[in-house]
């Protein structure tokens, strides 16, 4: 096994974050590297380190929450949900950082926050028209007047006021 | 789970697919590199860069049915994604529990676009039939899946397959006699309660024509009527109705009746489920004329019934009152004609009358 209890993980952009362990076991690929006692120098990862701080800053509080699930202490309590509906409204705002965290938390494995981020994406696209889709994510719209008549039509029940 | 490998990858140009699956391990060993990263990681990040998959399993499963649809309009590359038979098939079930059998599972993925053409046949109402002129293959069965719901609690769900339309009048009966559905709910209801029922009970009744590959919803989903009789018995009889055009001044009456009643341990079973059909006269159609009315109906134009229960029932009412103003016209007309039979009847007979006095004083 391994003998420190802090992991260093270095992003993409080469800044290095030491984090304990017993935080980023939450990360089904890290875990898997401590466990194999892979996981005693520096660990590489593609991710920028805005999305990686991101990604420490969330297993953080996370573990923080799980660790005092039994602690009766209502302030705390309060701070952490606080803390998470910031991060949701920070992340819905911000697609560039959304849809970064959703292909860290996927790559690190942490399905805690690539649920809680498919969540947040789908809240986004309910109730919305596909215009005002597109114009949430910024796609362009690619169908031919034909094949969207076609695909308005198949779906002609969604759009009745 | 849904298979992620049914539909291909349209966007795998933009990331590695080897790891956009949480379930998968990533596949390194201790002698080599650590794990190579997701590629567009550093990159700026947009809803292309997620993987299909994750998109499929996680994203789009936590839509509903509009937003599905919505996204399936937004782009072509989001359309096949959100096409997927899987995610409507969900919908499907979660909608209709009735639908989850293995029967029905087949009956829908022939539909012609599987799960999706049938949820978009089975939550409208049939508007206007197609002209009498089409001629239609008349399916030697049709199946009905009925749910019913108190509040948003699923309290009953039963398919029936019906075979024969030979008899008169055109009925089909989803219970036995002798049947009674537990519904899990007491027998409630305080007085005062009946007219929140028609709130509270809503009820779909989708019929499904296995050969045209074709379905349609003939509930109003609210009931139309609700009667209650003496509150200690828990009786309760709820109609749910569906009124749709046949031609000029013609209408069919879909009549959904349930009657519910209270068990002795105080729980509200499920007595009776019966469809009716009427024409515009209130005259209940026979079997085969109904089989053929309700095909056309199918084939025909067609209208959402979310949110138009106020017009379902404004249109029962419409039709009630002018089935009542039709019989009324034809009793008039009927005792015109009498009058005037008895008229003619005594005109004739003042004049041979007349002309026997006329002969006898010649």
């Amino acid at each position: 096994m391994a003998t420190t209890s802090t992991v260093k993980l270095r992003s993409g952009d080469n800044e290095v974050f030491e984090v304990e362990k017993q935080v980023m076991i939450q990360s089904g690929t890290i875990r898997n590297m401590i466990e194999d006692d892979a996981a005693d120098g520096e660990i590489p990862l593609q991710i920028s380190s805005r999305n990686l701080a991101k990604v420490v800053e969330w297993c953080k509080c996370m573990q923080h929450r799980d660790r005092n699930n039994n602690n009766d202490n209502k302030e705390e309590e309060e701070e952490e949900e606080e803390w998470e509906k910031k991060f949701d409204e920070e992340v819905s705002e911000d697609k560039d950082l959304h849809f970064g965290l959703l292909l860290a938390a996927n790559y690190l494995e942490i399905p805690a926050l690539l649920h809680r981020l498919c969540q947040l994406a789908a809240d986004i696209v309910k109730g919305k028209t596909p215009e005002e889709i597109r114009r949430t994510f910024n796609i362009k719209k690619d169908f031919t007047p034909e094949e969207e008549e076609a695909v308005m039509d198949e779906h002609g029940w969604a759009f009745h006021d | 789970m849904i298979d992620c490998l049914a539909l291909p990858l349209v966007f795998c140009g933009e990331v590695n697919s080897s790891y956009s699956n949480t379930v998968r391990r990533p596949s390194y060993h201790l002698s080599m590199d650590p794990p190579s990263p997701a590629d567009t990681a550093l990159a700026s990040s947009s809803i292309f860069t997620v993987p299909p998959d994750i998109m499929k399993t996680h994203v789009l499963t936590r839509l509903d049915a509009s937003a599905l649809a919505s996204a399936s309009c937004v782009s072509s590359q989001l359309y096949p994604l959100a096409s997927y038979d899987a995610l409507w098939t969900n919908i499907c079930n979660s909608t209709w529990p009735s639908t989850n059998t293995p029967r029905l599972r087949s009956v829908i993925s022939s539909f012609p676009k599987g799960a999706r053409s049938f949820f978009s046949d089975s939550i409208t109402n049939p508007d206007n039939a197609t002209p009498s002129s089409l001629n239609l293959d008349l399916p030697s069965e049709l199946i009905s899946a009925v749910d019913i719901y108190y509040q948003d609690r699923h309290i009953f769900g039963k398919v029936v397959k019906t075979e024969t339309f030979e008899g008169s009048p055109f009925r089909i009966d989803l219970l036995d006699p002798q049947d009674s559905v537990p519904t899990g709910l007491n027998q409630p209801f305080n007085e005062g309660e009946g007219s929140e029922l028609s709130d509270y009970f809503r009820l779909s009744w989708i019929l499904i024509d296995p050969i045209g590959r074709r379905a349609m919803n003939l509930s109003s989903c609210k009931p139309v009527t609700v009667e209650r009789w003496r509150f200690m018995t828990g009786k309760v009889r709820m109609r749910y109705a569906c009124v749709f055009s046949t031609g000029e001044d013609e209408f069919v009456h879909c009549e959904i009746m349930v009657k519910c009643k209270g068990s002795q341990s105080g729980e509200m079973h499920v007595r009776k489920v019966r469809l009716l059909l009427e024409d515009t006269c209130e005259k209940q159609l026979s079997g085969k004329d109904g089989l053929v009315t309700l095909l056309k109906g199918m084939v025909g134009k067609r209208v959402i019934v979310r949110g138009r229960e106020e017009e379902a029932k404004r249109r029962y009412k419409t039709h009630l009152k002018m089935s009542m103003e039709k019989m009324q016209l034809a009793s008039e007309l009927r005792t015109r004609q009498r009058r005037l039979v008895e008229a003619s009847f005594v005109a004739s007979f003042l004049l041979i009358l007349g002309l026997f006095v006329f002969v006898g004083r010649i």
